[in-house]
């Protein structure tokens, strides 16, 4: 626990703001810092072509990058609490495969870019439908939500390949695997509307509530001697979870790692507990997506996938976590 | 406040019952320990006392009235369970994890106070936890975390304890310092009951103790006059010796190669 000190922690919350600002004063077509503020705050003196730019494209794509990066690392949070497991993210419930299998299957019928995210978050809420339907049933023991989510994963899984393998390889194939990959290249403030309009309800939810991640962690047997509404708590947790990757997976495709690692880097600097916790994995989740996004447009001259950014930060950092844990446990030294 | 099981069956799913007809009760002030062979129903009886599971027959009476009645925030505020150490997952400090049991206190959004807090540290005073308060309760040891999971029934408000066995898995120094914790709550007026696999703590620690066998609680009187070589070969299926020391001090001798 690095930050015990609360003014730290609180100059913690100032490293989004000022990274979103970074992030509209920066990219490929050069603009100048004052040019992009004055843009940005409705200088008329401005040219028509930069405030286009950065009113219509930057700004959007930054708002994206923060609520997909502080979406991630909550749902992240909730599903390890839930799962009582710092290694699990949001794949363990099938919401990405389901996301995934949503958008290739209107990529491979060459819809719009409306249509695959609308698709795609059909999808992942028809796989986190299924998997709380049958956990419901059986008393949404933490064990039969996993069984649950790996079967429903497995399924869409298979589909997702069979759906890659009729598509035409000349463009709907590829179009597939950049989607895969993840990039908010395409987000404009026209297909930002569930996105942030889920995180507004979302996040302020689970941040309110957030005391209660903590009795997630309980056994269910333990909690309901406690008085404590688990099968009640885990369904809405999970299911707002669920929701924030669901929109945040539709508006970017697959960017992995964030929920794995993030919320173990909050807990390294400000302990488990979740009222401390939940507001530092927020912050540093979108904290990062804004940074790797920001290098993924500005870094070479075509566009880098946010997905393989993420992919190889993530995999070092994984390692990481996973010495951590192990050490924690006595397994390694 | 009296708990009281009355004529209590249950089993799981459609097989065998696992109570018969059982009947226990504890009283103010009392250390009640309950002893019976691996598989005798124990740990079932307490997860009927503190609600969590229903008896096929019989009722759980808390002062007289049927604890079905209360909802589970009022019941959990009068009974807590103390399960079985656990190995820890995710790093909660010894105060967080106390403060836990505040939860049938708290509404959905809302969360620990000052008071609660408060009440918490109290908590671990009373049982000689208070100076572990801000260590991750993953680096304690076994017994210092059985310790907390006490306190954190004690914050839960509940003034009746029942607890699956506290003396497992622990050195002989710890299970003293566990269960004299726990006449020291009693001293106070709390009511305990304690499973245990441990016939000399019965001796030892307690003010009643009960056999658990074929499903019914078949001695409830002071240990002195429960331990009887015949209720442990009863209970355990194998002999013991029943030796008095001077005055009171009584141990129980388990013969060896007889546990077949």
């Amino acid at each position: 626990m690095i930050l015990r000190r609360s003014a730290l922690l609180w100059l913690l919350f100032l490293v989004p703001p000022a990274l979103w600002i970074g992030a509209v004063l920066l990219g490929r077509y050069p603009i100048a810092p004052c040019e992009a503020l004055g843009a940005l705050f409705g200088d008329r003196s401005v040219p028509d072509v930069v405030r286009s730019l950065v009113v219509r494209v930057r700004v959007p794509r930054a708002l994206a990058a923060a609520c997909v990066g502080a979406n991630l690392a909550a749902s992240g949070t909730v599903f390890q609490a839930l799962f009582h497991n710092p290694l699990v993210d949001a794949r363990i419930l099938g919401v990405s495969s389901g996301a995934a299998f949503g958008a290739a299957l209107a990529l491979a019928w060459s819809a719009g870019p409306l249509l695959v995210q609308w698709s795609s978050l059909a999808f992942a809420l028809l796989a986190i439908g299924l998997v709380v339907l049958v956990g419901w049933r059986h008393g949404a023991s933490t064990l039969v939500l996993v069984v649950a989510g790996v079967l429903v994963s497995a399924l869409f899984s298979s589909m997702l390949g069979f759906v890659k393998y009729v598509a035409d390889p000349a463009d709907a194939l590829p179009a597939i695997t950049y989607w895969l990959l993840g990039s908010l290249s395409g987000v404009r403030w026209g297909n930002l509307g569930p996105l942030l309009a889920v995180s507004a309800v979302s996040l302020p939810l689970l941040v309110v509530g957030r005391w209660q991640l903590n009795l997630l962690t309980l056994n269910t047997e333990e909690a309901r001697s406690m008085g404590v509404p688990i099968r009640a708590l885990r369904v809405v947790a999970l299911l707002l979870a669920t929701l924030l990757v669901a929109v945040s997976v539709s508006t970017s495709g697959i960017v992995g790692w964030i929920g794995l690692i993030v919320p173990h880097a909050a807990r390294s600097l400000v302990g488990a507990e979740h009222r401390r916790m939940l507001p530092v994995a927020l912050a540093l989740g979108a904290s990062v997506v804004l940074v790797l996004d920001t290098v993924a447009r500005t870094a070479t001259s075509a566009e880098l996938p946010l997905g393989v950014l993420t992919g190889t930060i993530g995999v070092p950092g994984f390692l990481i976590v996973l010495r951590s844990v192990l050490r924690r446990r006595g397994e390694a030294r | 406040m009296t708990l009281r099981a009355v004529g209590i069956s249950f089993g799981y799913g459609s097989g065998q019952e696992v109570l018969r007809g059982a009947d226990i009760s504890i009283d103010d002030g009392q250390l009640v320990f309950v002893l019976g062979a691996n598989g005798s129903g124990k740990s079932t009886l307490l997860r009927l006392l503190v609600g969590i599971r229903a008896p096929w027959e019989g009722a759980i009476l808390l002062d007289g009235t049927p604890s079905r009645g209360l909802g589970p925030r009022e019941r959990a505020r009068r009974v807590a369970m103390v399960p079985q150490v656990e190995p820890p997952g995710i790093g909660y400090t010894v105060s967080e994890l106390v403060v836990m049991g505040r939860a049938a206190h708290l509404g959905f959004f809302s969360r620990p106070r000052q008071v609660d807090r408060q009440i918490a540290m109290d908590a671990l005073a009373a049982v000689g936890m208070a100076g572990l308060a801000s260590r991750r309760a993953d680096e304690i040891s076994g017994g210092e975390r059985q310790l907390a999971l006490i306190a954190r029934g004690l914050a839960q408000g509940a003034r009746t304890l029942l607890l699956d066995e506290p003396d497992a898995h622990l050195d002989p120094r710890y299970q003293d310092r566990v269960l004299t914790a726990l006449t020291g709550l009693t001293a106070e007026g709390l009511s305990l009951m304690v499973t245990s696999h441990h016939p000399n703590n019965a001796l030892l620690y307690s003010d009643v103790v009960s056999f658990l066998i074929d499903g019914r609680c078949t001695v409830t009187a002071p240990p002195q006059e429960a331990m009887t070589a015949s209720r442990l070969r009863a209970a355990y299926g194998m002999a013991f010796d029943v030796v008095r020391g001077e005055q009171d001090a009584w141990a129980l001798l388990p013969h060896r190669g007889r546990g077949v």
